[in-house]
């Protein structure tokens, strides 16, 4: 399965969701900025959705490759945060966030992200 | 005690929705500068704090108080505010509204509250800088500082800082931070910097008139009315100096010996150009005073001089009718600073007064142009908003452009390799251009952040709070 988050005709932010028999693994590349914000929602959503039919445990999402998020789309990360934290316990899952800590907004913003639920966030360094 | 299960529904209730608001005016402060925008968005979080305390919530408290720290920063650099900045903003809230509702959920979670407040601890930690020591200075004039470049400096410097930021904003990767720390140098040091001018701003002179007043034994009455007004800091900085220098020698100088007066005090933009007006109802200039000071300095020659040439005198440095220098004047630095201050920004100073009726001086200030129309687009292959000035108007039927240009390569970057961006043709009223753009061309508004002299290709501004390139009328030399 692959899903292109709608941005400019270059494609300066993608996003694919690759399922294999390991899990399945959200993969981001390029630079988020406010126009991708819609697309990124619609993606998310789209991901809590399958992951809880599939009773998923843990989904990884690997941002090395995002240079730049702004906040209507950090937002975004936030609220399927949420959305995992309103889940019955036995529902929820884990987010493993694969990140890139020589890339400075991602050191910062997802440090703080993690601390919305540490039981949930969990920031790996590639 | 504890508080009523009533009284904290309501209050998440409420707090929801506080942060709702919040959320949208922070965006619009960001994007336009909107100054009820801003009262409303500190208002808001204050009063969120105080409320969290009634209904124990002590964690909802801390998050708001270091909120309040961030945009406290925010209102210092006149919120140009960069991704992480607002990023921080953006999570402190969504952190808050999380915090408000946590209680409700069933399930026990585990928030991180001592790990988010660290790490808006490193983000103020990081923007200290820009703040002051002194809580009495007004939070836009701490953005001065002598650090500054001189105006025709920052002509010769903004073209680099404007490669600077192309450099950096098309870059990758750890590249990118590293171009940023330079670009971020750059701006701090040639942009403009945005500042509000209002009756908050320059109410301190209001208060410390008052306490001069009761001090030398006078009764005056002193009135301001200044309609708020977008400028930079140094215009700002030059209307509150000249502020309390006009409004102490009215004090000390206009209102007689233990009489009484009133000092209005008016402050408007209205074309580009802020006027300041300091008014007193006292005793007037006594200019016979004035001539005679000046021919003993040997400023003027003997004998009569016009009241313009006069005030032009009682504005030179170190000029005082007084021998002697007191606590409150004569130095003769107050109204050479006023001037000075006015006269560097391309100002000026002037006053007309009638003995035994008062005196009126008017300081004038040009403030350059922040906010300026334009038509944004989507150039492929630039990862920042591109923005034709009003120079350049979109052609709703165009004919055959003289070219179609591809900015990535205008710019000296690698051809985009479009494949589904349209031509959009742009005229100046001469030629017509084509330009590439993912997306149907849009009418802004944007706010300058570097700019170049006269004739350059580019600038830097800000569209909605994001850093992009501002485009002159110089494009139609890149096909001419």
């Amino acid at each position: 399965m692959r899903l292109r988050v709608p941005d400019v005709d270059d494609a300066d932010f993608v996003g694919d969701v690759k399922v294999a028999d390991d899990g399945v693994r959200l993969v981001l590349a390029g630079s988020a900025d406010s126009a991708a914000s819609a697309g990124f929602r619609e993606l998310v959503e789209g991901l809590h959705r399958e992951l809880r039919e599939r009773g998923a445990r843990v989904v990884v999402v690997d941002m090395y490759a995002v240079d730049r998020m702004v906040a209507a789309c950090f937002r975004e990360l936030v609220a399927w945060v949420g959305r995992v934290q309103e889940l019955p316990p036995a529902q929820r899952y884990q987010i493993r966030v694969r990140s890139n800590p020589a890339i400075e907004w991602q050191r910062n913003g997802l440090a703080a992200l993690a601390c919305f639920d540490t039981d949930i966030v969990v920031i790996e360094a590639a | 005690m504890e508080p009523s299960e009533q009284l904290v529904e309501q209050f998440r209730s409420l707090a929801l929705e506080r942060v709702e608001r919040v959320e949208a005016a922070w965006t619009q402060v960001l994007g336009t500068l909107d100054d009820d925008a801003s009262k409303l968005v500190h208002r808001e979080i204050h009063t969120l704090k105080a409320e969290s305390r009634i209904v124990s919530f002590v964690d909802v408290n801390m998050v708001c108080h270091k909120l309040e720290d961030l945009l406290e920063v925010a209102r210092a650099r006149g919120y140009a505010v960069d991704d992480d900045f607002d990023l921080a903003v953006t999570m402190a809230l969504r952190f808050i509204a999380m915090l408000v509702k946590k209680r409700v959920a069933a399930h026990a979670t585990a928030i991180d509250l001592p790990g988010f407040v660290r790490h808006i601890d490193a983000i103020l930690k990081r923007h200290e800088h820009g703040r002051s020591r002194s809580g009495s200075v007004p939070p836009a004039l701490r953005m001065v500082s002598g650090a500054r470049m001189s105006s025709a400096l920052r002509d010769q410097v903004g073209p680099p800082a404007v490669d600077a930021f192309i450099e950096y904003a098309v870059a990758r990767g750890p590249r990118r931070d590293r171009l940023r720390t330079s670009w971020h140098a750059l701006r701090d040091l040639v942009g403009i910097q945005r500042a509000v001018v209002s009756v908050a701003q320059l109410d301190k002179h209001r208060h410390s008139g008052q306490a001069l007043a009761r001090e030398l034994g006078k009764q005056v009455e002193l009135a301001f009315d200044i309609a708020t007004a977008e400028v930079t800091a140094e215009v700002l900085h030059a209307i509150d100096v000249a502020t309390l220098h006009l409004v102490r020698n009215a004090i000390d100088h206009g209102i007689a010996p233990g009489g009484t007066g009133t000092i209005r005090v008016r402050g408007a933009l209205r074309d580009d150009l802020f006027t300041l007006v300091v008014e007193d109802n006292g005793r007037g200039i006594d200019f016979a005073r004035v001539r005679a000071r000046a021919a003993e300095l040997g400023l003027l020659p003997p004998g009569d001089v016009a009241h313009e040439r006069l005030i032009d005198v009682m504005c030179h440095p170190g000029f005082s009718t007084r021998s002697e220098a007191n606590e409150v004047s004569g130095r003769g630095v107050g109204l050479d600073a006023v001037r000075g201050l006015a006269v560097d920004l391309g100002g000026s100073v002037g006053a007309r007064s009638e003995s035994g009726r008062g005196t009126t001086w008017t300081v004038t200030i040009p403030v350059p142009e922040i906010a300026v129309a334009g038509t944004a687009i989507r150039a492929p292959g630039l990862r920042f908003p591109v923005v034709l000035g009003d120079a350049w108007r979109p052609l709703e039927r165009p004919n055959q452009p003289t070219a179609v240009l591809d900015l990535a390569v205008a710019l000296g970057l690698a051809p985009s390799n479009s494949i589904s961006s349209h031509v959009w043709t742009f005229s100046d009223g001469r030629l017509e251009i084509g330009l590439l753009s993912g997306e149907h061309p849009r009418a802004v508004q944007v706010r300058r952040l570097v700019g170049t002299p006269p004739g350059s290709l580019a600038e830097v501004c800000t569209l909605d709070s994001v850093e992009g390139l501002l485009l002159g009328a110089a494009l139609a030399k890149l096909i001419a």
